[in-house]
């Protein structure tokens, strides 16, 4: 057996158990050969027809106690398609009797959520197919140095000051920013999606400080701010005399982010050339430079962001589909700003103090026109807008609370500022009500009857609510058969 | 990406830069370097996830004035490509002056406290 040193401790004698549920010997011979160099290997045949586990009945106190025995570092629990829940009964059980044992998951075909149950669920990280020792091996490497006690990333007082700065209450908000913890424990590629000034960035940066890679190079990149002509080299480098100009060789974003993280925002800008070098670069964890013909590796995990409509993009042709489908092995969606009403004052709030402080300047809050003002606001540039606002708004004031007046915003479209709490209501609930019973006739293709049966309505209500808006049903009608052709 | 290593100034010793609040952001930033030698960031990170005091965190301009101070004396190189972030790392050949001068600070802020 070889043996690896990883920062200056000996890996060798690491036992790994191999936990298969898997009836496919196809699956459990590549982990063998991937691992066996390296590791003692056990493997625990959970399959149907072994004498352990019966198809239908899985002892998972008998296999935790296995497991103990055996003195694993790892566990890979192998799983099957149609094994999903049995599966993860036995994890839940084997994570309970064995709360410190890395639990990794192997799992066939895994769509994004999936990944994020499982690592909710405490997994230590998974593995999909097709399997190859540069996607297992880094991991299982990363579990081992993890494991030691010494370092718990999660007990770093850092792990609390960066992620306080994702500020909100919000529950869309929230639903996502809890994800992040779990996404920081794997090593799969993450697509962060949300318009511009959402927290990206921010997110991405969480996700490498809580994440093994926490002191390793965090590297970001705004691909539409590099020249397209220059985006390559600034990502792989290039050789001296690669091109006219080029009187030394460079390192490149990739190289520099080695064993570290690199954050691809606007990754629907990076030319297709481009896309092409970094899709094989996802692939293999091997690239060029330019004028190189040496093939470089590293170890890094990628992080990208987009504003676009990534759907849109491929279809258009400006992403690469296949290079769309490996950056989106988790995705994390970031809600605009005027989408979390609620978080507005509070991420003001959050501003205020922080600017205050760093002017010296002992500033107490806002006035009630101040905060309607910021309320009322459709905020195109989301919280970074938030943030310059508040930022001039404490610059320029001189007195112990920020008024109106001293918050200057774009002009808005609509007269939504002058209005009352209970105006901007009744404005936003009747847009919803016409809205909603549009689309519902619609669906319905003109049916009254069928749609107030979905909407949970008498006809007759309905037909009170299609009146108060002055919603043509005729011409919907109309316009559906133009559109069918029925 | 360019390395933009100017050694054209020395860093000053712990007794003239502690009363500066600069000084006590650039001994932070070393510390993390020293511990951490493979990190890599941009001042945003580096306000975000290096320096854990909430004060400092908030103050952008003592941070950037901290790190150009620190690169002007070659402790840390600065990393600058065709995009406009800049990179900072520890430079590695100064480690063990890193290492004095954080020794040398500690010293003077133990007097200090005696």
């Amino acid at each position: 057996m070889r043996s690896i040193v990883i920062n200056d401790r000996s890996v060798a004698s690491a036992t790994v158990v191999l936990l298969n549920l898997n009836p496919s010997d196809q699956v459990r011979t590549t982990l063998e050969e991937i691992l066996t160099p390296f590791f003692k290997l056990k493997a625990i045949d959970c399959t149907p027809g072994a004498n352990l586990n019966p198809r239908n009945s899985f002892d998972s106190t008998n296999i935790s106690r296995l497991i103990s025995l055996a003195n694993p570092a790892i566990v890979l629990l192998v799983s099957a398609p149609n094994l999903t829940t049995q599966t993860r009964e036995l994890f839940e059980v084997m994570h309970k009797d064995l709360p410190t044992m890395p639990i990794m998951v192997l799992i066939e075909t895994c769509e994004p959520h999936e990944m994020l149950v499982w690592l909710k669920l405490g997994a230590a990280d998974f593995l999909t197919v097709p399997l190859r020792a540069i996607d297992v091996l880094p991991r299982v490497w990363r579990l081992l140095e993890i494991s030691n006690p010494e370092v718990d990333i999660r007990q770093l007082p850092i792990v609390n000051e960066g992620i306080g700065d994702l500020v909100g209450e919000n529950q869309k908000f929230l639903q996502e920013i809890e994800k992040i913890p779990s996404i920081a424990q794997c090593e799969a590629s993450v697509l962060i999606a949300g318009e511009t000034g959402t927290g990206k960035e921010l997110c991405a940066r969480a996700i490498h400080y809580l994440s093994r890679r926490t002191r390793e190079p965090f590297i970001p990149v705004n691909c539409g701010a590099i020249p397209a002509d220059l985006v390559e080299n600034e990502l792989f480098g290039h050789e001296s005399g690669a091109f006219t100009g080029a009187k030394s060789s460079r390192t490149g974003l990739v190289q520099e982010a080695d064993h570290g993280t690199l954050f691809l925002d606007e990754i629907d800008c990076l030319p297709l050339l481009a896309q092409v070098k970094l899709l094989r670069f996802l692939q293999e964890k091997e690239f060029r430079a330019l004028g190189s013909t040496k093939i470089s590796k590293a170890d890094v995990r990628i992080v990208a962001a987009t504003n676009a409509d990534c759907q849109e993009a491929v279809k258009s042709g400006k992403l690469r589909r296949d290079l769309y489908y490996r950056l989106n092995v988790i995705p994390l969606t970031l809600p605009a700003l005027r989408d979390r009403g609620e978080d507005v004052l509070l991420l003001a709030r959050h501003f205020l103090m922080k600017h205050a402080t760093q002017l010296n300047k002992r500033i107490a809050g806002f006035s009630c026109s101040a905060m309607r003002k910021l309320y009322f606001y459709e905020w195109p540039g989301n919280v970074r807008e938030l943030e310059h606002i508040v930022m001039r708004a404490v610059v320029l004031s001189n007195q112990p609370v920020i008024r109106a007046d001293d918050i200057t915003l774009e002009e808005q479209k609509h007269p939504a500022l002058t209005e009352s709490f209970q105006e901007a209501k009744g404005r936003i609930v009747e847009e919803f009500e016409r809205t909603y019973i549009r689309s519902l006739l619609i669906n319905c293709r003109g049916n009254i009857s069928e749609a107030a049966r979905r909407a949970g309505k008498n006809r007759r209500a309905f037909w009170e609510l299609i009146r108060k808006h002055q919603i043509s049903v005729k011409s919907l009608r109309s316009s559906i058969s133009l559109r069918t052709g029925s | 990406m360019s390395l933009a290593s100017s050694y054209t100034g020395k860093f000053e010793r712990p007794s003239e830069s502690m009363a500066d609040e600069k000084g006590k952001v650039a001994y932070r930033i070393l510390a993390y370097l020293l511990e951490n030698p493979n990190a890599q960031d941009t001042i945003e990170g580096i306000i975000e996830w290096w320096l854990l005091d909430r004060l400092t965190r908030s103050n952008i301009t003592t941070v950037k004035e901290s790190l150009e101070k620190l690169v002007a004396a070659g402790l840390i190189l600065e990393n600058r490509g065709e995009g406009p972030r800049i990179y900072y790392k520890i430079n590695r050949r100064k480690v063990k002056e890193i290492s004095s001068l954080l020794h040398a600070q500690k010293g003077t802020s133990d007097a200090k406290g005696k």
